[in-house]
């Protein structure tokens, strides 16, 4: 109450509602990557390997695309389901949320999303699981 | 009696040959396995588009020893033609499958990058070349041998022909001795009344190998005659010529020996043994006789002569053309000046060293003969210990100092991977003496501070990144009824701040006020999801950076800033396997919750800002803007230590500077480390920062003086990042800058005056 009494007795600056947000500076523009040919090719072979039940191998691929594009969602993600599949709950889940920071709004969101759900399920955080889920709502 | 005498005589006899026979066996069995564990260094990557210049790539073929050629015919060679390498790769068997040697030619643009790469066999374009890695040390059984592991099938046919042709013509036909020479030999030594005459097959050289001292006793020749041919009984031909092959002395580098000749390839002219040339072969061979008497380095004319010696008596045996042996003879000995280095790149080693010791005993290191593939890249690695070495003389020179006073330790990790690049424990990188990058725990001081904002962010009902905090006189309780007066670097009270400011102008005062409202042991919390390894106890003076840490926990620390929120603890190795190629154990790419994305996001916008126009500026005259590399000066109490720890988009690189007596250097972090951090960012080449703002974030136009709410255009504004619903609620008028009016206090001040007592 005082410090309403003393703000309202000086008014140097006067109290308005705060105006609209602006315009967020630009965000990362897409870089699109130089290594396209070279990383299709290794993920190809890591989607070998886990059709072969080669997880380490398929890991590996995905591991030696990522050193060449570091940037890109998608071997994120195809990381986190090959640690899933490797019942490894934490990276799976640090992986798909890894996904989500370099794609949060794509198609690739829903998944990580689901991801990290079942993830987190598996690790008996039923919380954690719902907030996931949370996100896979649009809007 | 005689023949009791006989009898007793036989059977010492053959008590001796069993015991000879038990020594021959295991000594042959063991050698098998005295292999050291083989160290590499990251393997370059070809693909199109990568940027990597022509120079580049010729560097990296030169650290693997490939040679230039008129026609490129075999595997290690090269030729330029203009922008475009023509070169033969080697195979090589990685951890994770096997990449074949091929013959290709890489095209360059204007020396910047790759724009093609096609199979000069097939015709086809190549996707994904990876050149073998190149070795950087390794880890010696204890009685300092090593070796190269050759097998029969892999050397060169050439090579065997020198080897039977000078040594031992009869080899395959023999049963371990010459009866007539080993007779001749025995009546020329008899007469001479000592050891006169060789004539030692290579089942006979190869046994004498097995024995560590040179006793020229004719006791000594028969034992080694008797254990020959019981060698010959036991193992067939190739078994011994292999081992033959792979014992043999060849030279002596320091204090380390040289056996076999995989590793004299190596030694001689740096190359694998399967690429030599005859003359290059029978120059190996000539060795053998006496590597001291016959060193090419040492004695280069008679060394010549002995080899060839050796391809006139190939050449008599038809083994070489006439045409041949000339042209072989005419060669130069082609040994290169360079020595085998046990370990290159010492400190970095001792990073592997302690990673794998959480995985393997030292005898599994030391017999096993694993292959470590590591993370270092060997150009990088050089270019930031010749940036530490160059730097520390210049503030040397600049500031008076005398010389070799300051030393310092970097850290340069690939945030996406937590890869370490590099690692320099000291201005001199030749020599393995104390590893500050591991082992200096030096105070932090201000490189503590973006994790105290992270702590108070933690909280968005209390603080955002403009929050008024108080930078003024204060005194912190302690215990023991002791009290502590934070001051400022330059002894000015800076009043009521926006918090960012704080942060990117390191106000000591206020980061106590933000540290001691949030607590503590709070901020211990965030440094340790952050990577600290341990817990400190809770003193005020932790605000500040009293906290000893090494650069490497540093780097770790501040990985997790980098990847925005991650935990990706730096990693010097990427797998082991053993000699055969196995995979034995994998340190994958690991990604652990840290700190909260939103969080470390608006952390590291004040970072780059700290950068941009905060205590970190000086690095801008020295890099491009548009890097937007985010940073952090550190300097601990009484100048003793001087930090910068900073990355890019996907390099981070930790630099300390100080004295290892502890005295004060005088330095503060953007006067010594900054610098050498700049040089190391420079080389590095990291991808521009571009950070992507996550969901909850939102930007908004702050008056930079009062941290009220502005508006783009206006004087003063700044754009800084908030989590949704949290922000200035006052506005100020646009065109004015707004000092605060010390009669409007906000909460916080008046929290921590009511907490003070004052």
């Amino acid at each position: 109450m005082l410090m309403a009494a003393v703000l309202a007795a000086c008014a140097p600056l006067s109290p308005q509602p705060a105006p609209e947000p602006d315009p967020a500076p630009p965000p990362a523009e897409e870089v699109t990557a130089p290594a396209s040919s070279a990383v299709l090719a290794l993920l190809d072979r890591s989607e070998g390997f886990m059709a072969a039940g080669d997880h380490d191998s398929a890991a590996a691929s995905l591991e030696r695309a990522l050193r060449l594009d570091p940037q890109n969602a998608e071997l994120w993600h195809r990381l986190a389901r090959v640690r899933f599949a490797q019942a490894d709950w934490a990276a799976a889940e640090s992986l798909a949320l890894r996904s989500v920071g370099l794609d949060a709004t794509g198609a690739l969101r829903r998944e990580n999303w689901r991801l990290v759900a079942d993830a987190r399920r598996r690790m008996d955080d039923e919380p954690g699981a719902r907030e996931a889920e949370a996100r896979l709502r649009p809007g | 009696m005689v023949l009791v005498a006989l009898l007793a005589a036989a059977g010492a006899l053959l008590v001796h040959v069993v015991s000879l026979d038990a020594e021959v066996s295991s000594r042959f069995e063991g050698k098998r396995w005295a292999l050291p564990t083989q160290v590499y260094a990251r393997p370059l990557e070809l693909y199109v588009g990568r940027r990597l210049s022509r120079d580049e790539l010729l560097e990296e073929l030169d650290r693997l020893g490939y040679r230039s050629s008129e026609r490129v015919s075999r595997s290690g060679h090269y030729q330029v033609h203009g922008d475009r390498l023509e070169v033969m790769t080697r195979g090589f068997d990685f951890w994770d499958g096997s990449e074949p040697g091929r013959h290709v030619e890489v095209a360059f643009a204007a020396g910047t990058e790759i724009t093609a790469i096609d199979d000069l066999e097939s015709g086809g374009p190549v996707v994904l070349l990876r050149l073998d890695p190149s070795t950087i040390g390794s880890i010696y059984p204890r009685h300092g041998e090593d070796r190269v592991l050759v097998r029969l099938d892999d050397v060169p046919p050439a090579l065997i022909d020198a080897l039977l042709t000078v040594e031992d013509r009869q080899f395959r036909d023999h049963y371990g001795v010459r009866p007539q020479s080993l007779f001749r030999a025995l009546v020329a030594n008899l007469r001479a009344g000592g050891v006169v005459q060789g004539g030692s097959t290579i089942t006979q050289q190869l046994v004498k190998n097995f024995y560590l001292d040179n006793r020229r006793t004719l006791r000594r020749k028969i034992d080694e005659a008797l254990m020959a041919l019981l060698l010959e009984w036991r193992y067939d031909k190739d078994e011994i010529l292999e081992a033959y092959l792979n014992e043999i002395y060849l030279g002596q580098d320091g204090d380390r020996a040289v056996h076999g000749f995989g590793l004299g390839s190596q030694f001689y002219f740096q190359r694998p043994l399967a690429e030599l040339g005859v003359h290059e072969v029978a120059l190996l061979v000539a060795i053998i006789r006496g590597p001291s008497f016959y060193d090419p380095r040492r004695h280069p004319e008679r060394t010549r002569s002995r080899r060839d010696l050796v391809l006139d008596q190939m050449q008599q045996q038809a083994l070489l053309t006439e045409v041949d042996a000339d042209q072989a003879r005419a060669r130069p000995m082609g040994v290169v000046d360079r020595n085998l280095q046990t370990t290159r790149y010492p400190a970095f080693m001792g990073l592997v060293q302690r990673q794998l010791r959480t995985q393997y005993r030292p005898e599994d290191l030391m017999s096993e003969g694993l292959r470590i593939f590591t993370t270092v890249d060997p150009a990088l690695q050089a270019r930031v210990e010749a940036q530490v070495a160059t730097g520390l003389e210049e503030i040397e020179r600049e500031r008076g100092m005398a010389s070799g006073g300051l030393q310092a330790a970097a850290v340069v990790t690939d945030t996406d991977s937590g890869e370490v690049l590099a690692l320099v424990g000291g201005r001199n990188s030749r020599f393995a003496g104390f590893n500050r990058a591991l082992d200096a725990q030096r105070p932090v001081g201000s490189l503590v501070k973006p994790f105290v904002h992270l702590a108070a962010l933690e909280h968005p009902s209390r603080y955002h990144v403009a929050t008024i905090v108080e930078d003024g006189p204060m005194t912190v309780p302690l215990p023991g009824g002791r009290t502590w007066e934070p001051r400022n670097f330059d002894r000015e009270w800076h009043g009521p701040v926006p918090m960012y400011r704080a942060l990117t102008q390191s106000y000591n005062a206020a980061t106590v006020a933000i540290g001691m409202d949030v607590g503590v042991e709070a901020v211990i919390d965030v440094l340790q999801r952050a990577g600290l390894q341990r817990r400190p106890p809770a003193y005020p003076s932790l605000l500040l950076g009293a906290l000893e840490m090494s650069p490497l926990e540093v780097a770790d620390l501040y990985q997790t800033l980098a990847t925005g929120g991650f935990r990706s603890p730096p990693r010097a190795i990427r797998e082991v396997t053993t000699v055969d190629g196995e995979p034995l154990s994998r340190y994958p790419l690991s990604v652990a919750r840290g700190v909260e994305p939103e969080l470390a996001y608006l952390v590291n916008r004040l970072l780059q800002e700290t950068v941009r126009d905060g205590t970190g500026r000086r690095a801008r005259g020295a890099l491009p803007a548009d890097w937007q590399l985010a940073g952090k000066t550190g300097t601990s109490d009484g100048l003793r230590d001087s930090w910068f720890a900073g990355f890019g988009g996907d390099r981070l690189a930790v630099v300390w500077v100080g004295r290892d007596d502890n005295a004060s250097a005088q330095l503060t972090g953007s006067v010594g480390a900054l610098p050498l951090w700049a040089g190391i960012m420079a080389d590095a080449r990291p991808r521009p920062l571009l950070l992507r703002p996550p969901e909850q974030v939102r930007e908004r136009w702050i008056d930079g003086l009062s941290g009220h709410g502005s508006a783009q255009g206006c004087a003063g504004a700044v754009s800084l990042p908030f989590l949704v619903g949290t922000g200035p609620e006052q506005t100020v008028p646009c065109g004015r800058q707004q000092r605060i009016d010390e009669t409007e206090q906000p909460n916080l001040l008046r929290r921590i005056r009511d907490w003070l007592g004052g």
